[in-house]
């Protein structure tokens, strides 16, 4: 091992970083826990403490939170039947089932388990796999990275739920938004309206903070919902691990489809959830059983959900393209430190690298102890008041926003974006393509309009480069396979 | 009740319009073969097609959200982030914004409340802002708007 690596993780096993690990996963649990509130919310509720913090500290809290986020989904999932967070959608129909029947701690356990199982194994997988992603990604250029953000971005809309237009006109409008402001490569102001403070364009973490916490805040002021919390017995939360008893091939497939399904940009827990519990069901020799109560759908959800975390930090480490909406609000958190996330961190900053990585496997420690032994308190947050949090939340927000660039347009933009997210959920439009858009915008143009500089405005390396003509290539398939499908599937129905 | 896929597509489609006759006067620098203004146009058209396509054939409205687009909280509350940004870009100050803010969003939420309550949310509007100040202010050294 590279002393830059031992660096890196003897940085994290330092009391601070470990204490801000440890305060981001409890944090993150309790956020999980709280249906209405996610992971992406309890990271923007911490950004501004990361602005005077070391690089390494910071990660590890934004790690902890993210991990404990995704986790702590179950709880509610497991006692009130409503998700904690969209990744542990799959854990209601058999954790919930399984509760009802009297047995609320087997289910939570078998959920934390699992949970702990398929973390554990994907970050000791990221720590193979990252560095070689990371060493392809350093050969590329920018014809093969403009291919790939086609192809990132081809994904995330194919993926859109329901309607592929509102996916494709959300994805459009994420780079739309990106193209506000200066231009790459000659600076030219676009859509300024003739107006400074527009010439610096949106940052991104108030793209985001807005997109998906202003807008969920504005539709919680609304909502209501009166919890009536059940009793659990927290003797026997642990369940030893033969509850794994014949369902080796179960955990080993929906922690796999996880981990992938992370690495691919903008799908993320709730998909990989939504799949793995799918293919349990298939190889199941009883599928007739699952969601009535069952171990193996909680297993599957679970287990899949916390294998995506380390997933989504591969082409976020290695390319800066986020997994999914919590990873874009690390690379801003990133960013805030100075650190350009890319194939680059992993020459210049490799001891950090090494940080993120022990971070990843350390938080699943943490939060399978706390969530073992202290899931009397996290079962207690579920009646915490949502009057009491989301006015800190806003505060929290707006604090982030400005502290960025000192500037008020960031914070108007805050809740510009809100409404844009809140207004767009309304009419079922998927947010992630804008987050996805938003990002590889620049990616995309900048890296094609110096490729064509520097190929003395030919395009054709685009497809004679064999890398570029690859993400290409799957760029058109995964736009076309959905609709070619689309339409077989409507001739079928017709004919029927 | 218009479909809410329509009016958003003809929404886009007219947003679209205007974006594309202001980018229209970006300037094309002789170097750059490709420009900074065909991203945006390629985009924008994009955009619109896909807006038209929305707009000509919609959605099934019992696809989406069934309730109403704003309820009267949810307008109280962008209202009173209107007028909370307002006074922080008038200088009225972060701690004084800020009480009257989360004292009032309290109010909001609790809606309808006791008079009791409203002695509350002022506590812990106090209470939360001073700590945010503190913390971001004194102990981080952050600027607050």
């Amino acid at each position: 091992m590279s002393e830059l690596a031992l660096s890196g993780i003897v940085s994290t096993l330092k009391f601070f970083p470990l204490a801000m690990l440890t305060l981001g996963t409890f944090s993150g649990i309790v956020f999980g826990a709280i249906p209405g509130m996610t992971a992406s919310m309890g990271i923007v509720l911490f950004l501004p403490f990361t602005f005077k913090m070391d690089p390494i500290s910071s990660i590890a809290l934004l790690i902890g939170i993210f991990t404990g986020g995704i986790s702590g989904g179950l709880v509610s999932a497991t006692l009130l039947r409503m998700p904690g967070t969209p990744s542990s959608v799959t854990t209601c129909f058999d954790a919930y089932p399984m509760a009802q029947k009297g047995e609320p701690g087997k289910a939570l356990g078998i959920g934390i388990l699992s949970s702990f199982v398929g973390g554990i194994t994907t970050a000791v997988a990221l720590v193979f796999i990252a560095p070689p992603v990371a060493s392809l990604a350093i050969k590329m250029g920018n014809f093969e990275y403009f291919s790939l953000g086609v192809f990132a971005l081809s994904i995330v809309i194919a993926l859109s739920k329901g309607s592929m237009v509102k996916g494709l006109i959300s994805g459009g409008l994420g780079l739309l938004f990106a193209m506000i402001g200066s231009a790459p490569v000659d600076m030219a102001p676009r859509f300024t309206f003739g107006m400074n403070s527009m010439v610096g364009g949106f940052d991104l973490l108030s793209v985001l903070i807005g997109l998906f916490a202003v807008s969920q805040i504005i539709s919680d002021v609304a909502s209501e919902f009166g919890v009536l919390v059940p009793k659990v017995d927290t003797k026997k939360v642990f369940p030893g691990f033969s509850v794994f008893r014949g369902e080796k091939m179960n955990l080993i497939r929906s922690t796999l489809i996880g981990f992938f399904i992370g690495i691919l940009p903008g799908i993320g827990g709730a998909t990989a959830n939504v799949i793995a519990y799918a293919e349990a069901k298939t190889h199941s020799k009883t599928p007739e059983l699952f969601g009535t109560g069952i171990k193996s759908g909680i297993i599957a959800s679970e287990s899949s959900n916390n294998a995506t975390i380390a997933g989504a930090l591969i082409p976020m480490l290695t390319m800066g393209i986020p997994g999914d909406a919590v990873t874009a609000v690390l690379i801003g958190g990133l960013m805030i430190q100075g650190l350009q996330p890319g194939p680059l961190l992993f020459k210049a900053n490799a001891d950090f690298v090494y940080s993120v990585f022990t971070s990843v496997f350390l938080a699943n420690w943490i939060m399978f102890a706390m969530m073992i032994f202290g899931i009397r308190f996290f079962i207690k947050t579920l009646s915490i008041r949502k009057t009491y949090i989301l006015p800190l939340i806003v505060l929290m927000c707006i604090v982030g926003s400005f502290a960025l660039n000192n500037r008020m347009f960031d914070v108007w933009s805050l809740f510009f974006f809100g409404l844009i997210g809140y207004v767009l959920e309304k009419a079922s439009f998927p947010l992630t393509p804008i987050i996805l858009g938003f990002v590889l915008e620049s990616l995309i143009e900048t890296n094609l309009r110096q490729g064509i500089m520097s190929s003395s405005g030919s395009f054709l390396p685009l497809v004679s480069r064999p890398v570029s003509l690859l993400f290409l290539l799957l760029a058109a398939g995964s736009i076309v396979l959905p609709l070619l499908r689309q339409f077989y599937g409507r001739r079928e129905a017709f004919q029927k | 009740m218009v479909n809410r896929d329509r009016f958003l597509g003809v929404g886009l489609l007219l947003l679209c319009g205007l974006l594309y006759a202001e980018i229209g006067q970006v300037e094309m620098p002789t170097y750059d073969l490709l420009g900074s203004a065909l991203f945006p146009k390629a985009t924008l058209i994009s955009i619109a097609v896909l807006s038209a396509i929305l707009a000509i054939k919609p959605g099934v409205e019992a696809g989406q959200d069934s309730t109403k687009w704003f309820k009267a909280k949810n307008i109280l509350f962008l209202c009173l982030a209107a007028a909370y940004l307002s006074l922080l870009s008038f200088g009225f100050g972060f701690l004084l914004s800020s009480f009257f803010f989360v004292s009032l969003m309290m109010i909001l939420i609790e809606w309808p409340c006791r008079p009791k309550f409203c002695a509350r949310a002022a506590l812990v509007s106090g209470v939360s802002s001073v700590s945010v100040y503190w913390v971001f202010n004194n102990l981080l050294q952050l600027l607050l708007p």
